[in-house]
């Protein structure tokens, strides 16, 4: 069984590094231990959404199982999207769970994910503080998964993020720690008086 | 003359080395689950061949059969092709093979 996991991976690898996404650098993998079984993916914000411009790390674990059962996904770079908790990275997507099938390949999950960031399920969150704001406040999700795309992944400016990025000094200055201010901004909507109480209270 | 034509042809066989060819004839070049080609056998097995065949389903999906038989084992496959996710059911007449 195990065999058969290492094998298909390596197989794997070569489609992904031929294929016509890694050469247009949309999708990228990467060993991370020799046996083939921790790997680390990479995709590109997909155009015309929040994440454009950025790059997002996937870290993903090959079961002995493979390709009986999906390989364990998560986003290693932080991320604010509904379907994808902010806390941990763990994505909510049907083919990593009951919809894998056994002729999926690691292209193929990379791929459905980058697809995922350009059209989320706010009905099927991973992320309810963040799916509530998405069908809440649309705008305010919008600022703020550019600014997070910007902030943690190297996505490009935008007009606004001089002031949220005030706004995360603020709280800095107060004594909190980068990560924990953003968070606490973007869970109340970047009003700083709330975030602020959130974090002392 | 007929036996100098014969002593022409004394020939003795001394090795003889057949060299046949085989495919498995299929839509496909290589199994969809284990990415081998159908002519190799499946990372279970050593040799190629009738030991290790290829099974055809109804949706006319190609896979090693010791392959697609690990896949409907499998809760996770829920007995759907792995490729078109319809219910999986073998071509009747590779069901000989599938014996």
């Amino acid at each position: 069984m195990a065999s058969l996991a290492i094998q298909r991976v390596k197989r794997e690898f070569k489609e992904v590094v031929t294929s016509s996404e890694a050469e247009n650098s949309q999708i990228k993998l990467e060993m991370v231990a020799e046996n083939l079984k921790h790997l680390q993916g990479e995709i590109k914000g997909p155009p015309d959404t929040p994440f454009e411009g950025a790059t997002f790390i996937l870290d993903i674990l090959i079961p002995d199982s493979y390709p009986f059962n999906p390989p364990k996904v998560k986003f290693a770079t932080k991320i604010w999207h509904p379907n994808i908790s902010s806390a941990t990275g763990a994505i909510c997507l049907d083919i990593l769970k009951d919809q894998w099938a056994a002729a999926m390949t690691l292209r193929t999950v990379l791929l459905s994910i980058q697809a995922l960031l350009a059209s989320a399920e706010p009905d099927d969150p991973q992320d309810a503080v963040v799916a509530k704001q998405y069908k809440e406040t649309p705008e305010i999700y919008h600022m703020t998964a550019k600014f997070w795309a910007e902030f943690f992944a190297g996505g490009n400016p935008s007009s606004y993020s001089a002031d949220l990025r005030q706004k995360v000094k603020s709280l800095c200055d107060m004594g909190i720690q980068s990560l924990d201010a953003v968070r606490a901004l973007s869970h109340y909507n970047w009003d700083a008086t709330t975030a602020v109480e959130s974090i002392f209270s | 003359m007929a036996n100098n034509d014969a002593a022409d042809f004394d020939v003795k066989i001394i090795k003889w080395n057949v060299v046949a060819f085989w495919k498995w004839i299929a839509s496909e070049e290589e199994c969809g689950i284990c990415r081998f080609e159908f002519e190799a056998c499946c990372p279970d097995c050593r040799l190629p061949g009738e030991s290790c065949p290829m099974a055809e389903g109804k949706c006319h999906h190609y896979f090693h059969l010791h392959c697609i038989q690990k896949w409907i084992k499998n809760v996770q496959s829920k007995r759907k092709c792995p490729l078109c996710r319809q219910d999986w059911s073998y071509v009747e007449d590779s069901s000989e093979i599938v014996l």
